[in-house]
């Protein structure tokens, strides 16, 4: 690990921001802190699949499969069968972590290119979607419906608005830190390395299916624990929501809005968009319907005209050449 | 000269505080009622419907004095989009009741969207009134729509049960066709209890993809089958699909009931042209509705003509549109009862709301009437099942009580 992660980890720019956060439950309405939990559940996420998607440079359209994992299976687990589901939720994540790690072995074993590697992915995640329908366990095409959260944190409940908004600071924060240590970690070294050219990376003797599938099981199991986190705020587990590949390219948009490969971007643009997004349906909802539709389109396009690596990334150039100047 | 002034100043400010005071009483504060509805996103067409008309209703509402028991209140709407997402139907229920402030809550919710913001409603102690939802999952919440059970399966099985034993058919083998969908799945899952009981043999299932661009496979699966009749609850999209596929296919000797959209909207007949729709929703198809302007019955009859004549919608007027109508006048009944807007007493007005058969604010065609059961659903959920006739019309088969024709043979 570079030593900069552990700078990184005492930088008082990553703490006192979350120590403002951890306060907002004392100061924001209940429906501005829904907000809040909402963002900060996109955060962990756009961060989880920022791992695949933008440090090693694969567009993964599976992550809906994760997802719905981690939201249906340990919410049926504990419907159905009563288990616990902070265990559900493990259990989730390793289902997550190996589905990942078999996409990973295709694209190691047929050399799929990233386009190839995109539409593989999406095939997964719109068989996961059908797998999901057609699963009375998982709930079918209904979804699953949770029952009364009594503030029983042993049994993962969070006990309301400032339990859920804290619990989803904590996923989004050790989100970032994972993002973080990949970084500063040999992983990401490879990683990286394999994104600009993957020839180049296995002569230089970087295991191409060993580093991809560490990378994936990674971003699986973090989105699994989102969407289990996602299910129990939402109390009830929506799988056109959760199971859905509409669910990736929101996810997609938002990193690629923020910027690839770097932790910050997708942070600040799920911090961004999500409640933008939210206020102007709140706002303009009854007057001007799909008006947050627009504007999200409106900004993609300029984002992709202006920056294309990201929001970000641009600014860190702006800025650099600030200082130079 | 200035003590005159001020005597003057002083009459006039009193003059004024009672022209205010009167204008006051005169004004009683409105009744905020919030709104949500799927303005945006893949249900939006029905969402804009059900707005479109249970609007024109408050409206008429506004128009005709106010809430009575309110001193004339007006309603005043608060309309929020929950861009057809349950989570965020959440949301939006809680800024709504937080934020705005309304009083009360309504919206053409649907099962997921009932089951998402059922813990707010909870949480908040909030009367709903949901117009789509199969249920209620809140002791808050009062649905409008028929349960999948008792109102969609057991109306479709006991009338192929009806058809056999008044009407001297000879149904037995029966295909399970329907969108696969929650709310197709949950009315499969109560068809399959039903049938069998009714002395039905359930020959397969043929379940419809709701992605799909094109039905024939499904349509080729059923006739390997060789049901009688099928039955299930198909969405519009897919039940126009089905249709082309039947068509082409050539498919006899089948006799198609379903529900709702798939086969009685009247959307149906723009989808499919007049050639098809003569040849497959003329024939062998028996549509399950929850409205019909085939009825007889006054109080829909006028509504529909007002609608027609009066609406000005940008969206052809279906079953959806009816139930935002019905939904404003039970808006509207409650807000009466209650005489309040105390959550409390508009929870026991809602608990207590009753539209008897003949009521002129009665627009659901219900043998009973309308009043909520300990479910919080309708008590009465008779559907009506209905037969097309090649002018695009509609005749009522079944119940027999409400029925305007007798079943058209298999053809």
């Amino acid at each position: 690990m570079r030593p900069d992660f552990f700078q990184f980890l005492r930088s008082p720019l990553l703490w006192i921001p979350v120590a403002i956060a951890a306060c907002l439950p004392w100061g924001l309405s209940a429906y501005h802190l829904a907000i809040g939990t909402l963002a900060l559940l996109y955060v962990s996420l756009a961060l989880a699949w920022n791992v695949v998607g933008g440090i090693a440079g694969q567009i993964s359209l599976a992550n809906s499969v994760f997802v719905g994992t981690g939201a249906l299976l340990a919410s049926a687990l504990y419907i159905r069968l009563g288990i616990d589901m902070w265990f559900g939720m493990v259990i989730a994540a390793a289902v997550s972590a190996i589905l990942g790690v078999f996409m990973s072995l295709l694209d190691a074993r047929f050399r799929l290119g990233h386009l190839s590697f995109a539409l593989v992915t999406l095939a997964f995640a719109e068989i996961g979607e059908l797998v999901v329908a057609g699963t009375d366990f998982l709930g079918g095409a209904s979804g699953l419906d949770l029952p009364k959260d009594h503030g029983r944190f042993w049994l993962f409940e969070f006990g309301g608005g400032p339990g859920y908004f804290w619990a989803a600071l904590v996923l989004a924060l050790i989100c970032l830190v994972v993002n973080q240590a990949i970084l500063s970690s040999r992983l990401g070294y490879y990683l990286r390395a394999l994104r600009d050219n993957e020839d180049a990376a296995q002569a230089i003797g970087i295991e191409l299916f060993r580093s991809k599938a560490t990378g994936m099981a990674i971003s699986a199991a973090l989105s699994s624990v989102a969407g289990t986190l996602f299910a129990r705020y939402s109390n009830f587990v929506d799988p056109t929501l959760l199971a859905s590949p509409n669910l990736t390219i929101e996810i997609v948009l938002i990193a690629t809005i923020g910027g690839l490969g770097t932790p910050l971007g997708p942070l600040i643009a799920a911090l961004v968009l999500i409640p933008v997004g939210e206020i102007l349906r709140g706002q303009f909802g009854g007057t001007l319907p799909g008006l947050h539709f627009f504007l999200y389109g409106v900004l993609i396009i300029v984002v992709v005209l202006t920056s294309p690596q990201g929001i970000v990334p641009r600014l860190l150039s702006l800025r650099r050449r600030f200082r130079r100047a | 000269m200035s003590i005159t002034l001020r005597a003057a100043r002083i009459c006039a400010a009193l003059l004024l505080a009672c022209l205010l005071a009167t204008a006051a009483r005169a004004e009683p504060k409105p009744v905020r009622v919030g709104v949500i509805m799927q303005m945006s996103g893949p249900l939006a067409a029905y969402g804009q419907e059900t707005w479109g008309v249970f609007k024109y209703m408050i409206d008429k509402i506004n128009a005709a004095g106010g809430i009575k028991s309110l001193g004339g209140a007006k309603i005043e709407l608060v309309l929020a989009d929950d861009a057809s997402v349950p989570s965020r139907a959440a949301n939006e229920a809680r800024r709504l009741i937080t934020d705005e402030r309304v009083d009360m809550l309504a919206g053409g919710l649907q099962t997921p969207e009932m089951l998402a913001i059922s813990p707010v409603l909870d949480e908040l102690k909030m009367p709903t009134l949901a117009m789509f939802p199969a249920g209620s999952a809140s002791p808050y919440l009062f649905s409008l729509n028929f349960p999948y059970d008792r109102g969609y399966a057991k109306t479709m099985a006991d009338f192929l049960a009806w058809l056999n034993k008044d009407k001297g058919w000879h149904i037995k083998n029966v295909a399970l066709v329907y969108s696969n969908y929650e709310a197709g799945q949950k009315v499969n899952t109560a068809l399959k209890e039903r049938l069998p009981k009714l002395g039905f043999n359930i020959v397969g299932e043929v379940p419809l993809d709701p992605k799909a661009n094109d039905q024939t496979a499904a349509m080729l699966r059923l006739r390997s089958l060789k049901p009688d009749a099928t039955v299930g609850l198909v969405r519009v999209q897919d039940g126009a699909l089905m249709d082309q596929a039947r068509y082409s296919l050539k498919i006899k000797n089948i006799l198609f009931v379903g529900g709702t959209g798939g086969f009685s909207d009247e959307v149906l007949w723009h989808d499919l042209g007049d050639k098809i729709g003569q040849e497959t929703l003329c024939k062998d198809l028996f549509g399950l509705a929850i409205f019909s302007p085939g009825s007889n019955a006054p109080a829909l009859r006028d509504l529909w003509a007002d609608l027609q004549k009066n609406g000005h919608f940008d969206f052809p007027l279906g079953a959806t549109g009816i139930s935002g109508a019905q939904g404003a006048r039970v808006v509207q009944r409650v807000l009466e009862n209650a005489g309040s807007t105390d959550r409390d007493k508009l929870l026991a007005a809602l608990k207590t709301v009753n539209f008897p058969p003949g009521d002129p604010d009665l627009y659901y065609i219900r043998p009973t009437g309308l009043s909520f059961g300990e479910d919080r659903a309708p008590k009465d959920s008779t559907g009506l099942l209905i037969q097309w006739q090649p002018d695009h019309t509609q005749q009522i088969v079944y119940p027999p009580q409400l029925a305007t024709a007798e079943p058209r043979p298999m053809q």
